[in-house]
């Protein structure tokens, strides 16, 4: 058998499992959609959660009722972070949660973030603080890899909110 | 070298016949995973899912049973490619390390570290071992074939 010979079986045979695949995906119980559309929002405890992507969330840094919450393991928080985000991460959460609660007010807008769209630590956190009653919530899953990777504002330094007097070292946005 | 390019078989196809089964149970979860490479598309990631795993146990099966191996090594082959170049570039861009998303939280398959690479690496060297020197020892087609073209050999009955 030569090498086309070998390659045109090898395909024949994928396409064949590939019609299967696809036919038992059509005949079960839990058919999955050909297309897949990312979902606009979770409900978390009851409480709808718009997830939005870094553009949208930018739009939010310079309004004064909305705090960013950075999901993230404190060595990268300390590392770099939105500007202005309260460091709060999903391990141990009930006994870092009151001294991060003063930076949360409950009529505040909630912005929280992890890593990227793969990483599930700030829909933890979302639930935790949908259960403890905080209502509005957005989670950007886009992640801080990608707000870094847009140019958007950043800053160093591991204070845990916006109202300590440390002066962090900080990147303005290019927009 | 035919019981080498034998064990090689047995161990790829067995390998990818075992790792589509939760994929084929569960569809779903895989194309999460998918996506969680951020590699294609996302709006692909339920195609991916839905016809990979069912590539995979094709191959596998004939890997093992030995039917058509020499494609199906070929599948093996372009597929354990697929999967190091995935993995590799998920550890280096540090996926998985940076957020502990497989390990510590809800996720569970464990942080991608460089033992699945050379795993992968030698897994793929040795379905090439089976493309390349498959001489179509201990398969069933050659077992058919021999069959159709001689079957009084076959027969150990003396004749009266």
């Amino acid at each position: 058998m030569n090498v086309s010979g070998i390659l045109l079986r090898a395909i024949l045979i994928a396409i064949g499992a590939s019609a299967v695949g696809l036919g038992v995906n059509a005949v079960s119980g839990r058919m999955l959609p050909w297309v897949y559309v990312p979902p606009k929002h979770v409900v978390l405890s009851g409480v709808m959660v718009p997830l939005i992507n870094e553009k949208e969330a930018r739009r939010f840094l310079v309004d004064t009722g909305t705090v960013f919450v950075d999901t993230r393991l404190e060595k990268d928080y300390a590392k770099s972070h939105i500007r202005g985000a309260v460091f709060f991460q999903p391990a141990d959460k009930e006994e870092r949660f009151p001294a991060v609660q003063p930076f949360l007010p409950e009529y505040a807008r909630l912005v929280l973030y992890c890593y990227g769209p793969e990483c599930p630590m700030a829909e933890e956190v979302a639930l935790f603080l949908a259960q403890l009653g905080y209502k509005d919530m957005m989670i950007m899953t886009a992640g801080f890899r990608n707000w870094d990777k847009a140019g958007y504002p950043i800053e160093n330094g591991s204070r845990s909110g916006r109202t300590s007097d440390e002066e962090p070292s900080s990147r303005s946005s290019k927009d | 070298m035919k019981y080498a390019v034998l064990i090689a078989r047995l161990l790829i196809g067995g390998l990818f016949v075992y790792a589509s089964v939760y994929k084929i149970t569960d569809p779903a979860d895989f194309a999460v995973s998918i996506r969680n490479y951020m590699i294609i598309p996302a709006e692909w990631s339920n195609v991916v899912a839905m016809t990979l795993p069912w590539i995979e146990i094709s191959a596998g099966l004939f890997l093992v049973v030995g039917i058509l191996t020499r494609p199906a090594a070929m599948l093996t082959t372009g597929m354990m490619g697929l999967f190091l170049a995935a993995i590799s570039y998920a550890y280096f861009i540090g996926l998985n390390i940076d957020c502990g998303c497989f390990s510590a939280s809800s996720s569970s398959s464990g942080a991608v570290g460089v033992h699945h690479i050379i795993r992968d690496a030698a897994l793929f060297l040795a379905s090439c071992l089976i493309l390349v020197r498959d001489g179509g020892d201990y398969s069933m087609a050659t077992k058919l074939k021999r069959l159709m073209l001689f079957p009084r050999q076959l027969s150990s009955c003396p004749k009266l």
